[in-house]
């Protein structure tokens, strides 16, 4: 069932994110949705679900969208990974701890995209000093809101064992 | 629980799987980043996620059709507001412009008259009119202090409309041909004929107020509807040759011994803007004017005369 929930979440956040939020955001910067639910269920099913979580989004996203195959997966990947490990020691229901975590893995996520951008030679034409004041700015505030939007139906859903359980460490 | 060494060691292990798999993950990137078509796989999830895509994006137009249909239509009512204020701006400008091309009409054919006239003229605004109807006379802008006194004639560029009533000394009175109570008679004639015997009195017609007649002429006075009446300068108050109006009809007087005719008024009457009154002059010549164009075969006399 959380793997069809989680697959159904991903297509539904591309969707979203190719359609309706192409409408929202100022100077054409969107939100990366796809971004906040892998975090999302990152920290609700630990590091290594969470790597796993954040893969697959990546490669589906690459799919769906024609980019090279393992572009977004790389960045999602190291998002969802980190966001469990971190997620260990935090309390789940406490919702500003996934939006500070978003907020966190956008600027580095975004960061690593535009590195990854220049390494794959994507025709950018903003400067990293631009990218960060016109992107990556605006996005971390939508990750920010989007995220405590978001978080509080996924850890119901997590808490009826919806989604993934949570991984520990092997005791 | 676990030692903290081997936790340490898990978690190394862990970082380093991870920097493996993206490792791997850049080196697929980088040989896939010029890549012509999908895999199987690849298609098949596509043709999953196409339907949702879809839908997503059908909502996304409708909403985004919305959108533009309310920016649109604030901008179309933006426009139509400005547009508005513009045409109504326009308008009055129109207007205005009107009015100041009929006012410029009216001064040329006043200055036109002004100078060819051997009569002294003082130019006079009507300042107001007696709103009831009940007397035909018309307020001026000027009195004594501008040489207006009583009984000048008053005229217009188009005749004769009547005479000073009061005077002050910043303005005057004039009653109009047309009030009934007028005492001082005017004194007129043919202008096509001018026989010196054929001189009538125009006055107020009882019959149909506000209009004139002349009356009192010769039973033999040769008259015809389309003459135009002048006056003839008898009595002292109105100057000879000002054109007063144009005979609509003609009769004869109950007794059979004069007649009459009903006028229509040269001057219109009701709709005194800008007058002249005339100061006398006791050497005052006739003034040329055009001949008027009269349907009497018959009749074949030259105007002798001139009006104004």
């Amino acid at each position: 069932m959380a793997y069809v929930i989680t697959f159904v979440l991903f297509v539904i956040s591309l969707a979203i994110e190719g359609s309706v939020f192409t409408l929202a955001g100022p100077d054409g910067v969107h939100p990366d949705l796809l971004l906040v639910v892998v975090v999302a269920l990152a920290v609700l099913a630990g590091m290594r679900k969470g790597a796993v979580i954040g893969l697959c989004a990546g490669l589906l996203q690459d799919i769906i969208f024609g980019a090279p195959l393992g572009f977004f997966a790389a960045v999602k990947l190291p998002a969802g990974a980190l966001a469990g490990l971190i997620a260990e020691d935090i309390y789940k229901d406490f919702t500003l701890a996934p939006m500070l975590l978003v907020a966190l893995f956008t600027l580095g996520g975004d960061l690593f995209t535009y590195f990854l951008a220049k390494l794959f030679d994507v025709s950018t034409v903003l400067s990293l000093k631009e990218y960060l004041q016109h992107c990556i700015g605006p996005r971390l505030m939508m990750h920010f809101f989007l995220m405590g939007l978001i978080y509080p139906f996924l850890y119901r859903a997590h808490k009826r064992k919806l989604l993934f359980e949570e991984s520990y460490p092997e005791e | 629980m676990l030692a903290p060494k081997k936790k340490k060691k898990q978690q190394y292990k862990k970082i380093g799987s991870l920097l493996l798999v993206l490792a791997v993950l850049l080196v697929l990137a980088a040989f896939t980043a010029h890549r012509q078509g999908v895999t199987f796989p690849e298609e098949i999830l596509q043709v999953i996620v196409a339907p949702v895509q879809g839908a997503f994006q059908r909502l996304t137009s409708s909403v985004k059709e919305i959108y533009t249909t309310l920016k649109d239509y604030r901008l179309l009512m933006q426009e139509n507001k400005e547009l508005r204020r513009e045409l109504a701006e326009a308008v009055t400008l129109e207007a205005r412009l009107n009015e100041l091309r009929k006012e410029n009409a009216r001064l040329r054919r006043m200055l036109e008259l002004k100078e060819a006239s051997t009569y002294d003229l003082i130019a006079a605004e009507v300042i107001a009119r007696d709103p009831a109807k009940w007397f035909d006379t018309v307020t001026i802008n000027k009195g004594t202090r501008h040489g207006v006194q009583e009984k000048m004639a008053v005229i217009t560029t188009d005749g004769l409309i009547g005479n000073i009533l009061a005077v002050t000394p910043t303005t005057a009175q004039v009653l109009l041909l047309t009030d009934s109570r007028r005492g001082v008679a005017v004194a007129a004639m043919v202008q096509r004929s001018r026989e010196p015997g054929e001189v009538g009195v125009v006055e107020n017609d009882p019959q149909e107020p506000g209009s004139l007649r002349i009356k009192d002429l010769p039973r033999e006075a040769n008259i015809l509807p389309g003459d135009t009446i002048i006056s003839s300068g008898l009595g002292g108050v109105f100057p000879k040759g000002f054109v007063i109006g144009y005979v609509l009809e003609t009769g004869v007087d109950e007794l059979g011994l004069t007649q009459y005719a009903t006028l229509q008024p040269a001057a219109n009457f009701n709709r005194l803007e800008e007058v002249f009154v005339v100061v006398p002059q006791e050497d005052a010549i006739d003034l040329p004017v055009e001949e008027e164009e009269t349907e009497h075969p018959e009749d074949g006399a030259e105007p002798e005369g001139d009006a104004f």
